[in-house]
Parts: C-alpha cells; structure tokens; sequence
C-alpha cells in the first residue's frame, strides 16, 4: 500500500523494492527525481494514518542505482540481500 | 569509533541547525546569509539521516547532501505536509530553492562536474580570469541572500518549522 502510495506521489519512481524486515518498511525508490550524486540517504518516518509501521524509505536515482554494487549501502539496506523484492516495475521498456 | 548514539548525534546536528539559522538572522552580508541557509538545510537532512540509525557519523561530516533528497520526500508526501503549515506551492518553490542551494555548496559542486564558481565559501575564478569571492560574485542573493526578502524569510520560517517540527517527521 506504501509503495503504491509513493508511485501515485512521485510519477517518476521506476521501480520500488522492499527490504524485508520484522519491525518496519523498508522502501528503496529508484526515481529521476534524485540526482545520480552515489549516496545512499536513507530517511525514516513514523507510523501514522494508514500505516501501522515505521518506514525506511532510500531514493536512487536510476544511474546510482544500474551502478548499486559500486556504492557504500547501510548494511541492513544492502540490495545485494538475497530477500530483497521488488514491488512495482514501470520502467518503459522501450528505453 | 563513537560511544554516543544515533539519536544524541541528531539531535546536536539540529542543536547546531537552530544556532546557525539564529546567526542568519543577524545584520549580515549576504552571500555569509546564504551559506548559513545552505548549512541550516544541510544539518536538519542530516539530523535526520542520523536518526534513522542506517547512516553514519563519519558520513554525517564527510558529505553535504541530504536536503534535496528531504525536500523531494516532503513536497511529494501528503502525509508529511499535513503536519506543516507552508502550501504545497510554497514547498515546491522550497525545494527549487534548496536545490540551489544544495549545489552551490563547493563540494557538491565539484561533484556535479562544476570546476569553478559561483559558489559559497570560497573564491573562484571568472572566464575573465579575475579571482572574485562570494560576497562580490554570488548571483542571485535577491532569492537567499537578502535580508527580509520573500523567500529568504520563507526558508528562515520553514527551517524554523523543521526544527521544531523534526520528531514529527522523522523517525
């Protein structure tokens, strides 16, 4: 719900990725929004109307993140984890 | 290593925020204006970077990114701007500014592929090779640099509604 949340508020999220975790969503966004800087800035944010939980949420942008292997992950976000799902694609496939 | 945690590393880099955005508001020269405005987004991001416990002390003093990213997440969140008190209009001409801001820190301007100014802080040299500073050469200071101007008050405001408002937003 989070997630499609979040592609509804930001038309520039290509895909969204959850990152298992007991206590709290833990979102990574690759967006255009963001500049391809190669930081990873994850922000958190309370539970609150809708959502029962605390979220995590990273946003890459699309050149940081085909480069993820590269850059310097917290270690509980890394996306070389082997649980990591992806929730939502709309990357255009003819790009 | 740090023996403090997390929370007491937030909530310094806030303390530091509010010192520096009280400094902004002293009779001073501009571009001076618009570099503490610059440091006064950049240490509440961070705050608030820190709180999430994912990212670092070391990163905390090495880097100046962070108040694009917490711009971008807090114009875009309904959620968030319920518990603020600016337009969605409003927050969008705020992260246009911050933006700005963002990347005429020197460091991040480097980084974007910029070698030379306008920056903050330090001196640069023109296409006419003459070495200026920020106080002779900064553009645009009407948007944050200029005392009681439109939108330096609005991002004094808003940085003064983040600081306090900052256990609200961030967890």
């Amino acid at each position: 719900m989070l997630a499609a949340e979040h592609a509804l508020d930001d038309p520039a999220i290509q895909q969204i990725f959850l990152v298992p975790h007991a206590d709290e969503v833990r979102l990574i966004e690759v967006t255009t929004s963001v500049r391809p800087d190669g930081e990873i800035l994850p922000f958190r944010f309370a539970a609150g109307r809708g959502v029962p939980f605390r979220s995590v949420v990273i946003m890459v942008n699309p050149t940081d993140w085909e480069r993820r292997g590269e850059l310097r992950w917290p270690p509980d976000l890394d996306p070389a984890r082997a649980d990591i799902e992806r929730l939502l694609d709309q990357r255009d496939p003819a790009a | 290593m740090s023996s403090a945690t997390s929370d007491e590393w937030a909530k310094a880099y806030l303390r530091q925020a509010s010192v520096e955005l009280e400094a902004s508001r002293a009779e001073l020269t501009e571009s001076i204006r618009a570099m503490l405005l610059q440091m006064v987004f950049e240490k509440i991001a961070k705050a608030a970077l820190l709180k999430s416990g994912q990212w670092t002390v070391d990163k905390a003093q090495t880097s100046h990114l962070g108040a694009s990213h917490m711009m971008q997440l807090l114009t875009r969140s309904s959620r968030l701007r319920v518990h603020l008190s600016v337009s969605e209009g409003q927050l969008r001409s705020l992260k246009l500014l911050i933006d700005e801001l963002e990347g005429l820190q020197p460091a991040n301007a480097r980084a974007r592929g910029r070698t030379t100014g306008p920056w903050l802080e330090y001196p640069w040299e023109t296409p006419t090779g003459l070495v200026t500073t920020p106080s002779e050469g900064l553009p645009n200071l009407d948007r944050y640099g200029v005392r009681g101007a439109p939108t330096v008050d609005l991002l004094t405001r808003f940085a003064q509604e983040l600081i306090e408002k900052h256990d609200l937003l961030f967890a």
